[in-house]
């Protein structure tokens, strides 16, 4: 499988390419976040310290049980008087001054072994998933500026000597915006860490990987969240902070070629890394989609089934849709023709009768009208009409 | 075997970016029952392959201008090296009220 080309960039401008190198094997090596979750957690307890409480704490008394019938509760009590200690509860974890239960004790396993080939696949995996800008948004890094992943920047990183020149870099590349991030994030702990030398919390910055450092390790240990390291000795604990996979990296030209002989490729063995061979994937090709649609697929496929669709036709109300009604009882037809013939008729005959009474109204409107005007005639030619 | 348009970073299918974001990622948001992911690219906010912002390779994102006045649709680029590189790997169209018709054939041209 032929291996892209990665630019690498000019320190002086983000937009022109010093050169341009094969991208190092281990980034095709299988992303498994499983294995590294597992190597995480066992490798986040190697630093720890041991701590346990005082072995003879809460048992200096030579406290004895009073035993039954004394009228108290049988735990141990201290012996003597003239203090108010004596007669008090001792030993348990439920009395005061007793010791706890379950004492610490250092010799609780501290720290944890991981088999050799798992740390260095577990590296290899989050080295892999480092390259792709998904995981790395998906962690939580500001990358949106960033002009290529893996973002490598070419020799001339190492001899940056001061930290503003750093800045400066980091800015052009499109870096910048995480250190801001982190630079932002800073706050006090939550918790009794804070008063344990643990004050501030903040969130990490990209990781800076450099094979020889002419100054630049000083000139870049300043900047908030920015933590450097040695291509030679890549830990998990920084390319996958609290084992999640996605870190940040800014290489150097130098530290990315050397990638090659330290992990290995898939036709030769690791050179710094006696008998490792980069993990193998169970698939060559994780793009589903892509085989799903590929032509050695397709052409094995049996053509699409596409029978009779049953379709199941919308209800309609056959009381209040005329035609459903009538598909169903063909007879409607006659009952509705009877009708509406009825009704025209009782229309007619109705329109008949109306038109009749309003005749008759009419001309009895018309006699009336003319009694009225005769009877007032005849008042009125008698005179004035006086009560 | 496959060698047509097999992507050349093997790494970089979607299913297998989905596999890893689904259940860990700094956008993923978990309350009361219901997931949302805020991640850029998800125009539904809904955490699933279908309208994942981090696993697909063509993504629309709509997101408003620094000034307020305006939206920022950006599209992933189809061409093949562009998911290596954030900066430039998307094509950026603002749309503001003034060139509207001129930004909508844009965006149409490109999502088409």
């Amino acid at each position: 499988m032929s291996r892209p080309v990665v630019s690498v960039f000019d320190i002086e401008s983000a937009d022109s390419v010093a050169s341009t190198v094969t991208l190092p094997a281990v980034f095709t090596a299988p992303i498994r976040a499983d294995v590294v979750h597992y190597v995480h957690t066992l490798m986040a307890k190697n630093k720890r310290q041991a701590y346990a409480v005082s072995t003879r704490a809460g048992m200096q008394t030579p406290a004895e049980s009073w035993g039954t019938g004394r009228a108290v509760a049988r735990i141990p009590r201290v012996p003597g008087g003239g203090t108010s200690r004596s007669g008090q509860g001792a030993f348990g974890n439920m009395c005061r001054g007793g010791r706890m239960f379950g004492a610490t004790k250092i010799w609780r396993h501290w720290h944890k072994k991981i088999s050799v080939n798992q740390r260095r696949y577990a590296v290899s995996s989050a080295l892999a998933a480092s390259a792709l800008p998904a995981l790395v948004q998906a962690r939580g890094h500001r990358i949106d500026n960033v002009p290529e992943f893996p973002l490598v920047l070419s020799d001339s990183l190492n001899r940056v000597a001061h930290t503003k020149d750093a800045r400066a870099v980091l800015e052009r590349v499109g870096a910048y915006d995480d250190v801001v991030k982190s630079r932002d994030s800073r706050k006090i702990r939550v918790g009794a860490g804070k008063s344990r030398n643990r004050r501030h919390t903040q969130r990490r910055g990209p990781l800076v990987v450099y094979d020889v450092s002419e100054g630049m390790d000083k000139a870049f240990r300043n900047l908030p969240g920015v933590e450097l390291s040695l291509v030679d000795n890549l830990s998990l604990l920084d390319l996958a902070p609290g084992g999640h996979l996605g870190r940040f990296i800014i290489w150097t030209k130098g530290a990315f070629e050397k990638l090659d002989s330290i992990f290995g490729t898939y036709e030769e063995s690791a050179k710094f890394k006696t008998g490792f061979n980069l993990p193998r994937a169970f698939m060559t090709n994780a793009d589903l989609t892509r085989i799903i649609n590929s032509d050695e697929v397709q052409s094995v496929l049996k053509p699409q089934v596409t029978g009779p669709t049953l379709v199941i036709p919308k209800k309609r109300n056959p009381l209040k849709n005329a035609a459903v009604r009538l598909a169903l009882n063909p007879y409607q037809a006659a009952v509705v023709a009877r009708e509406t013939k009825k009704a025209s008729a009782d229309k007619a005959t109705k329109a008949k009768v109306i038109a009749e009474k309003r005749q008759v109204l009419k001309a009895r409107g018309k006699e009336f009208a003319g009694r009225r005007k005769a009877f007032y005639k005849a008042a009125s030619a008698e005179g004035e009409i006086a009560f | 075997f496959l060698r047509r348009g097999r992507p050349a970073h093997r790494n970089m299918s979607s299913e297998l970016v989905w596999q890893i974001v689904r259940n860990n990622s700094s956008f993923l948001v978990k309350r009361n029952g219901v997931q949302f992911t805020s991640e850029p690219g998800n125009l539904t906010n809904v955490n699933s392959f279908k309208y994942s912002g981090l696993a697909n390779k063509r993504t629309i994102d709509i997101s408003a201008t620094p000034d307020n006045k305006g939206v920022v649709v950006a599209i992933k680029s189809k061409v093949s090296g562009a998911a290596r590189k954030p900066a430039t790997g998307s094509n950026k169209i603002t749309l503001n009220k003034r060139a509207a018709n001129k930004s909508f054939r844009k965006v149409a041209k490109i999502t088409l």
